[in-house]
């Protein structure tokens, strides 16, 4: 048994920047996907034409590709036709894509929850469907789905770690470089799944809180 | 004033598929005055009224509020005919995470221009009219039904409408808070509010109805003033109906 504490601490440093990046670029994610899936959603659930089509095959097309490949897409494939994106936004783009397009159906479900009657009901009042949406239905969807969109999330944020793949220093990145200059598997290796789990207790223990504050007006 | 109807309904025609839920409906509503829709099950009073604010877009026939008639066709003129009709459903459906209060402001604020002041003002004014200003700050999951059901009418009079809807809104409650309800709605009758009510309660009707619709079968059988329409139906049809209901329809009478 040959576990080396020292080293670990020697690489403390590293490993926190790489942590920082994996921090940064996950949240900025979480929350732009959150955009997109209540954007989606509202365009499924509104009917609004053509759009509607097109949200459902995006949906489609990233539910049914690897997201390795999606990533490999964006920064190999998309300057092939003059889009150059940085490391950190393509990783960005990729992570918000890739669960934006889960969130839309996270929403879907659950928007399929809220009844027709509070539709009529906002109607009658004289509201748009727009305003019925993000007044009425989303806020009450998203309670509904907050279980589901923090799972999503929580994939998000362990799927940061592709983007090693493409050379963004992030943590697993910083992982596999000491690795190959010092073989310390082991360590490392034990290194971030730890810093992996402490992160998704974090998130984990953040919706919790989110839940209680947002179920206030169903507690008597 | 001007003799001409607030609401006038010529003609009106509804499918649902195969199925024709409105035949040739046609109805005036005189301002300040209460019409009751009577009628069976199935029958299309709440199709109808749903008709009157575009809940449910009539087929053919013509619609006219207040001396303008409506596009059909034209979503944007049934939003804004909406917010010269309030609606109160029989479900209640106030918004759940929502307060009392932002039920009641919302669509003002959004819909009116109101200030949240101004909106809030009002708000606190109508509640304290239905003996509720001091729930404001309650959510409705903690009100009862009676209670719920009163905020909404309160809600929809926010909207400073010309004419209320009310479908069914004492059929999910209990005989102890449906009295609460009807009389909210008898006082805004004696107010002048013009309202078009489809009930089963028939000792309201009687007592606070101006004219009784009844309808069977997606039609207007026969239409008059309470006391010759309970008291000698011209119709078959509505006699039967009228004698199914009366051992109980009393029993309410307040």
């Amino acid at each position: 048994m040959d576990f080396d504490l020292a080293y670990l601490m020697a690489q403390g440093p590293a490993l926190m920047r790489g942590l920082w990046l994996t921090v940064q670029v996950s949240l900025i994610s979480i929350v732009l996907s959150v955009l997109v899936g209540l954007l989606g959603a509202a365009v499924r659930v509104l009917e609004v034409p053509v759009l509607d089509r097109v949200v459902a095959a995006y949906v489609e097309f990233i539910r049914n590709t690897p997201m390795l490949a999606q990533l490999f897409f964006i920064f190999y494939g998309l300057p092939g036709i003059g889009l150059k994106l940085s490391l950190f936004w393509s990783g960005v783009l990729c992570l918000t894509l890739w669960a934006g397009a889960y969130q839309i159906e996270n929403l879907r479900g659950g928007l399929a929850t809220v009844g027709k009657g509070l539709r009529e009901a906002s109607y009658a009042l004289g509201l748009t469907p727009w305003r019925f949406f993000h007044l009425v239905a989303a806020p009450l969807a998203i309670r509904v789905a907050l279980p589901a969109m923090l799972n999503t999330a929580i994939s998000l944020l362990k799927n940061s770690s592709y983007l090693q793949a493409i050379g963004l220093a992030e943590l697993t990145y910083v992982a596999i470089d000491r690795i190959s200059m010092d073989f310390r598997t082991l360590e490392m290796f034990a290194a971030i799944c730890v810093i992996y789990l402490a992160l998704v207790l974090v998130l984990s223990f953040l919706a919790s809180r989110l839940e209680f504050r947002l179920n206030a007006p169903f507690r008597h | 004033m001007s003799a001409e109807p607030l609401i006038s309904l010529r003609g009106l025609e509804k499918r649902f598929g195969a199925f024709q839920a409105l035949h040739g409906i046609d109805l005036d509503v005189e301002a300040g005055s209460v019409v009751v829709l009577i009628g069976p099950s199935g029958s299309g009073k709440s199709t109808l009224i749903r008709c009157i604010n575009g809940l449910v877009r009539p087929d053919a026939g013509s619609l006219s509020v207040a001396g303008r008639s409506v596009d059909l066709g034209d979503e944007g003129a049934w939003q804004r005919l909406r917010t010269e009709i309030g609606m109160v459903f029989q479900d209640y459906a106030l918004f759940p995470h929502l307060t009392v209060l932002r039920n009641m402001t919302l669509a003002p604020m959004r819909r009116l221009g109101l200030s949240r002041a101004e909106a809030e003002a009002q708000a606190r004014a109508l509640l304290a009219r239905v003996g509720l200003a001091h729930k404001a700050e309650d959510f409705p999951g903690a009100l009862s039904g009676g209670q719920q059901q009163r905020v909404a009418i309160v809600r929809a009079l926010a909207m400073r409408p010309k004419a209320i809807l009310f479908d069914e809104p004492t059929s999910a409650l209990d005989p102890e808070t449906i009295v609460d309800v009807l009389d909210v709605m008898r006082g805004l009758a004696r107010d002048g509010t013009t309202m078009v009510v489809v009930t089963h309660e028939m000792g309201f009707a009687r007592e606070v109805a101006d004219r009784v619709v009844f309808m069977a079968e997606g039609a207007i059988v026969e239409e008059g003033p309470p006391d010759a329409l309970f008291g000698a139906p011209l119709h078959a049809r509505t006699q039967a109906f009228l004698s199914l209901l009366r051992p109980t329809s009393e029993a309410l009478h307040a």
